[in-house]
């Protein structure tokens, strides 16, 4: 077994079989065999170029402002956020699509951005939660999630921002049943969900 | 009757003004954690970075044959393609290899890591690596593999040893205790009950990944991971693993971790980094996959043997408790941890003949570390529950029972241990009627049914003997550095350090900042595990600020025409009590041309050793005697109200109460540690969390098969009551613990003791409902319905 998805065929998976036809077999090998010496191995080989293979150009309205990039297509929109643009404040955690830590808002709809590809968004308007407050004032949701403490670790708190936004957007005074169901997706391993629950009814 | 999110005052005679201290304080990083702007390892990003990846092991207890790593090697973009035999035996605490050495001896076992320039090449990579097995039979159960001819032997030869009984060939450690006669205490009894408890494997499931950056340059490494222990485990760990100086190692922890309970307890993503950054002299990031995550921790199986005999009128004469822990496939801290789990039957309660015998012995599960509350849970699960069974087979009142077998404030328990500032009574009635224990149930109609439970614990705050020593750093412009080794992964426990320093030397908040750990400049203060940083760190660091206070009065005091003690400090200067306005700033008190002043602060926590025969704790070398195997513990209660369908086996929580015997420092952070890890880990675990396997081949390695608990399995905050009774004083048994002075009021460790009681809780209530009792977690539908004899 190895790290990569073995319980079952992954989107990634799945993709990443052409791409890795193209480059196997390309180059000589780089591998250590005998590593008691404590110098370092100074690579040869020179970064991979983002060769052109599949790829496309594609545009975002990201936190309101635009971005131009270009993506493979097996690249998810979490690592193109995350790497390509450098908002780290969307977490990966399963990368399945489980956990909810990746939440952002496409069109203002909530999306797992570990299963949703990059190209797959062009045209598109992104939200993060980079992207929620307004003139670098903190959101409602943001001022009462650190009233209310609702958080402890704060992994999965970003994530549950925005999961709870789109809820507001769609219901402003949501019930208790309301929000604890629009927060479900959202895993919390240090257990805060009673405080969220409540931050999230009075922001 | 306080609920979750209402602000409370917790209140004692002669409790002290603060103005911190006691009270609810925002975490120093909530802007940042709200907003995605605050950085976690894997957030960050170095110029030229390459990835690690690794193969992990498809078999759980083999000979490896043959690893072909060719392919992968000949892979563009791949840098280097490592295997034990590249980076030789290296061995973490003992007997563990960085990667599988010669054998493999559980699914998930590391056999070799790629490095590459992007993770998908890496990934790629580790497809096209082969691996051959001999298969071996493995065992599992806690019990056979504890037996003097067990199925399988996962160490041969023998690496650690057993202080008892050490012919069993998998055996870890045996501990035992002994007190009375046992014999004669069954035969005065009028009833005797016998039960067996089981708890499964289970995993931490934090929700950061385990994962590391490493940079290796000019003969230095330096390296960040998402770790709980940087300091005293992950730093020297890694620096013996790629066998180098600590101080050409250093190691750093961003001042937030995304969880780690017990997991990030010792170097995983950490080891692969610093390998492979020293190997290809480039920085490099090793984060693992949620499986790998799941695979590389876990928390053991624990079988309990219960024999209790009690008279009719309620006094337990004698209890006997045998347990089998199966500590998984390498020994790592499981000696601490059947060491610690022999304190929690005798925390609350007093029995005049007592035996505990426990067996803690390798399997072919994944190695385990201590999963909050480190084995204290797994036991409580069977005395809370046999307390409650008792009780009810008595007829009597659940709390009186507890009371009637209490041992009183200054007695000696069966560990030779004196009870100290103790008030699980109180924790238990005010648990009791947060949740209307005296009110008639409400009706629920249908198949539901709903119970009520009860159910008390204990457990240390303080993980052994230890000085921890901290610093801090007050600057002319009157602000202050404080300088531990403390881990924050969302405790909160880094700004509880600057709310002790805070009060201690009078300034406000927004000046004192808790620095996160750098080993070029922390001090030992241990480290997150043992529940132990607000007493350890947060003592250390009281001594410090009033070190500091000391060295500022001694240089005020001529200016001022004063003595020391008669003088004040408030808000960055010093006065004369009563004379405010004759003020110097510190700025003007540091001597030369120093713009800082530094104070520093150790404190001293003992705790005896023990006979292993008896288990009583015995005086050290010194002939220092503490009544302590731990020098502080602290008490709780925790009560639930649930409803439980007969046709279904579903079980739903209706209201929840979680009280302790604490004065807390940040109300904050332990409403949220009592609440959140009565769910969470408490709850939850009991509801629903086990690792399953297929003859070792695990099955629930990612969160859509390895259920925890969401929103939606919890009440509404309407429903969710927290509580603190002030204990009866602080424990000091002759130990100097500065947290009990000033401001700090003996505030206790609450991060691990709110899971002790859930898992009987759970089970008790379950009982009341449905008139069944469960003795085995996680207590599924399907359990319920067997239970009913339903399935």
């Amino acid at each position: 077994m190895s790290e990569s998805k073995t319980n079952k065929v992954s989107r990634r998976g799945f993709v990443k079989g052409a791409v890795a036809g193209l480059v196997v077999g390309a180059a000589a090998t780089y591998g250590v065999t005998t590593l008691t010496e404590t110098k370092p191995i100074t690579p040869t080989m020179q970064p991979l170029e983002k060769a052109p293979v599949n790829g496309k150009t594609v545009a975002y309205t990201l936190n309101g402002s635009p971005v131009t990039l270009f993506v493979q297509p097996n690249w998810t929109l979490l690592d193109v956020i995350r790497k390509e643009i450098g908002l780290t404040g969307t977490k990966k955690s399963c990368d399945y699509g489980e956990c909810g830590a990746c939440s952002v808002l496409v069109n203002g709809k909530l999306m797992l951005a570990c299963m949703m590809l990059a190209i797959e968004a062009d045209g598109k308007e992104i939200t993060t939660i980079e992207g929620l407050g307004k003139d670098g004032g903190l959101h409602p949701l943001q001022e009462s999630f650190i009233r209310n403490k609702a958080f402890q670790c704060g992994f999965c708190t970003p994530g549950m921002i925005i999961a709870a936004k789109a809820l507001k957007d769609e219901i402003p005074n949501p019930s208790e049943d309301e929000i604890r169901r629009a927060i479900s997706g959202n895993l919390c391993r240090c257990g805060e969900y009673a405080r969220a629950v409540k931050a999230i009814q009075e922001a | 009757m306080p609920k979750i999110g209402e602000i409370k005052e917790v209140t004692w005679e002669n409790k002290p003004a603060t103005r911190y201290v006691g009270k609810y304080v925002d975490d120093m990083d909530s802007p940042a954690m709200v907003t995605g702007k605050m950085e976690y390892v894997a957030d960050i990003q170095l110029p030229g970075m390459l990835y690690v990846k690794i193969k992990r092991s498809t078999a759980c207890h083999a000979n490896i044959k043959r690893v072909d790593t060719s392919a992968a090697k000949s892979l563009s973009g791949v840098i280097a393609v490592l295997t034990a035999e590249d980076i030789g035996y290296m061995k973490v605490f003992g007997d563990e290899p960085i990667m599988a050495w010669e054998k493999t001896r559980f699914y998930g076992e590391p056999i070799a890591m790629v490095v590459a320039e992007t993770e998908e090449i890496a990934e790629n990579a580790l497809d096209l690596i082969t691996v051959e097995y001999e298969e071996l039979t493995p065992v599992f159960d806690p019990e056979d593999a504890a037996s003097l001819t067990p199925p399988a032997i996962v160490h041969e030869p023998k690496l650690v040893h057993s202080e008892l009984e050490d012919e069993r060939p998998n055996l870890i450690l045996k501990t035992q205790v002994r007190k009375g006669d046992l014999e004669k205490g069954f035969a005065e009894s009028d009833v005797i009950i016998e039960n067996v408890y089981y708890s499964p494997y289970i995993t931490h499931a934090f929700i950061e990944p385990c994962v590391s950056v490493a940079d290796y340059t000019g003969g230095e490494l330096k390296i960040w991971e998402s770790s709980q222990t940087s300091f005293s485990v992950h730093h020297p760990t890694i620096a013996a693993a790629v066998d180098m100086p600590v101080d050409k190692v250093r190691f750093l922890t961003p001042s937030k971790v995304g969880g780690g309970f017990g997991g990030k307890n010792m170097p995983q993503a950490g080891l692969f980094a610093a390998w492979a950054a020293k190997v290809t002299g480039r920085p490099v990031k090793c984060e693992f996959t949620r499986e790998g995550s799941h695979l590389c921790v876990s928390r053991p199986s624990w079988r309990i043997y219960m024999k209790d005999g009690v008279t009719n009128d309620g006094v337990i004469k004698a209890r006997q408790i045998t347990v089998y822990c199966g500590g998984g496939s390498y020994c790592r801290f499981n000696f601490d941890l059947a060491r610690k789990s022999a304190t929690m039957p005798v925390g609350d309660y007093d029995y005049e003949n007592y035996s505990w015998d426990c067996y803690l012995s390798y399997t072919n599960d994944q190695p385990m570390l201590s999963l909050r509350s480190f084995s204290i849970q797994e036991i409580a699960h069977a005395v809370e529950s046999q307390m409650d069974i008792l009780a009810k087979k008595l007829g009597m009142d659940l709390i009186e029972f507890r009371r009637k077998n209490f041992l009183p404030e200054g007695e000696i328990n069966a560990l030779n241990e004196i009870q100290g500032g103790v008030n699980t009574i109180e924790c238990l009635e005010r648990v009791a009627n947060d949740i209307g224990w005296s009110t008639p149930k409400a009706s629920t109609g249908g198949s539901w049914k709903r119970g009520r439970g009860l159910a008390a614990g204990n457990m240390y705050c303080s993980a052994g003997v230890t000085k921890p020593l901290a610093m801090v750093r007050l600057t002319g412009s009157g602000n202050v550095e404080v300088i531990t080794s403390v881990s924050d992964m969302g405790q909160g426990a880094l700004t509880t350090m600057a709310m002790i320093a805070a009060d201690a030397l009078n300034i406000p908040l927004e000046r004192v900042k808790a620095l996160p750990i750098d080993t070029q400049i922390s001090t030992y203060t241990g480290s997150a595990f043992g529940s132990q940083q607000a007493f350890h760190a947060g003592g250390a660091v009281f001594e410090a600020c009033k070190d500091a206070k000391k060295q500022l009065f001694d240089n005020a005091a001529p200016l001022l025409n004063s003595k020391p003690e008669d003088l004040e400090t408030k808000d960055g200067q010093v006065y004369v009590k009563g004379a405010p306005e004759n003020a110097i700033p510190w700025g003007q008190l540091m001597l030369g041309s120093s713009p800082v002043l530094i104070g520093t602060g150790e404190i001293f926590v003992p705790c005896d050793w023990y006979d292993v025969e008896t288990g009583q704790a015995i005086p050290d070398e010194e002939g220092n005697m503490w009544y302590r195997r731990y020098a502080l513990y602290g008490h709780n209660a925790q009560a639930c109200e649930v409803d439980v369908n007969t046709d279904t086996g579903e079980v739903k929580i209706v209201k929840m109460a979680h009280c302790m015997d604490n004065r807390p420092i940040n109300l904050a952070a332990t409403d949220g540690q009592l609440i959140g890890g009565m769910a969470q880990f408490g709850l939850g675990v009991a509801m629903m969390e086990e690792q399953t396997h297929d003859k070792g081949r695990y099955l629930n390695l990612t969160f859509l098969d390895y259920k925890m608990l969401t929103s939606l399995d919890l009440p509404g905050p309407s429903n969710v009551f927290v509580d603190y009774a002030p204990h009866k004083g602080p424990q000091t048994m002759g130990i100097h613990i500065p947290t009990n002075e000033g401001p700090f009021h003996a505030g206790r460790g609450s991060g691990e003791i709110p899971m002790v009681p859930s898992l009987a809780l759970l089970e008790n209530a379950i009982e009341d409902a449905i008139g069944v009792r469960i003795t085995e977690v996680p207590v599924t539908p399907a359990r319920v319905l067997k239970a009913l004899g339903k399935a």
